[in-house]
């Protein structure tokens, strides 16, 4: 069970390679790609962010749009590889990125997580953290 | 007071790597305030803190911020940072730029907790609020 679920997060994320900017931010772009990630959310899908301290729910295929573009809001390029994926060998499964983020003629290197929770072969939630650390401590697998 | 300044900077180095998660700088009932710019207003505790900031990064896109200077007052517990902005209106396409390029950002510390944040959109109007110079 643990393998399939690490089989549908991959499919929900893009190509390393891949400017998310790009991805996210352009209508035409989006409307192609949700249309591909659709599929693999729950119908009650939410994906989860904090920002000094407070969580918010972001609800559905749009609200995960919505997540991204606050997430991104800083940068005019990003790219997060996957550096490693963890499944807690039930229904969550930790993926944690190593990012390259850019801003005009700067570029930021920072690793982050998200905990993924699997349900009727779908993806139902996602909690992002800036710190790997937090998203394993959350799940119980605490290094 | 020096550890406020590190602490100060610590909150600026999170934000460089687009961490906005963090609230162990800010205290549970912190205010922060808005000094002219576009959308002037007071938001409280971290909730509000949160929308705010959300707000903030969702209204500019590929938004920069460069601290050009920290200045500590009273003692250290105001710490002042000069500093100046890139980026452009998510919708008004207005560039950062023509809002002034000279902004300051005040953080109010005690016990190691920022109380009140202050964001002023003319760095003249912040030194002249603590009765500084340039």
């Amino acid at each position: 069970m643990s393998q399939e679920n690490v089989d549908i997060v991959e499919a929900v994320l893009p190509n390393g390679d891949v400017d998310l900017v790009s991805l996210i931010r352009d209508d035409g772009v989006w409307a192609v790609a949700s249309e591909a990630v659709a599929p693999f959310l729950h119908s009650d899908f939410e994906i989860v962010g904090t920002v000094i301290g407070t969580e918010r729910a972001y609800l559905g295929v749009e609200g995960f749009r919505e997540f991204m573009l606050d997430w991104l809001a800083p940068w005019d390029a990003f790219r997060s590889k996957v550096e490693r994926t963890i499944d807690d060998g039930g229904e969550r499964v930790v993926t944690i990125f190593r990012q390259s983020a850019h801003r005009g003629s700067s570029e930021v290197q920072a690793t982050a997580a998200w905990v993924w929770t699997i349900e009727d072969g779908m993806v139902a939630r996602v909690v992002g953290y800036a710190d790997p650390a937090a998203a394993l401590k959350a799940v119980g697998l605490e290094e | 007071m020096s550890e406020n300044l590190d602490l100060v900077r610590s909150i600026y180095a999170a934000w460089e790597r687009g961490d906005f998660s963090r609230a162990d700088w800010a205290h549970p009932e912190i205010e922060i305030v808005t000094v002219g710019g576009p959308e002037p207003g007071t938001w409280k505790g971290l909730a509000g803190a949160a929308d705010f900031t959300r707000n903030f990064l969702r209204a500019w896109s590929d938004i920069h911020l460069v601290a050009d200077e920290y200045r500590e007052v009273d003692g250290g517990q105001v710490v002042v940072v000069l500093l100046h902005y890139s980026g452009s209106g998510t919708t008004s396409g207005l560039d950062l730029t023509e809002v002034g390029s000279a902004h300051a950002n005040v953080f109010h510390i005690r016990d190691g907790r920022v109380t009140k944040y202050i964001v002023y959109w003319e760095h003249e109007r912040a030194l002249a609020d603590l009765g500084l110079e340039e």
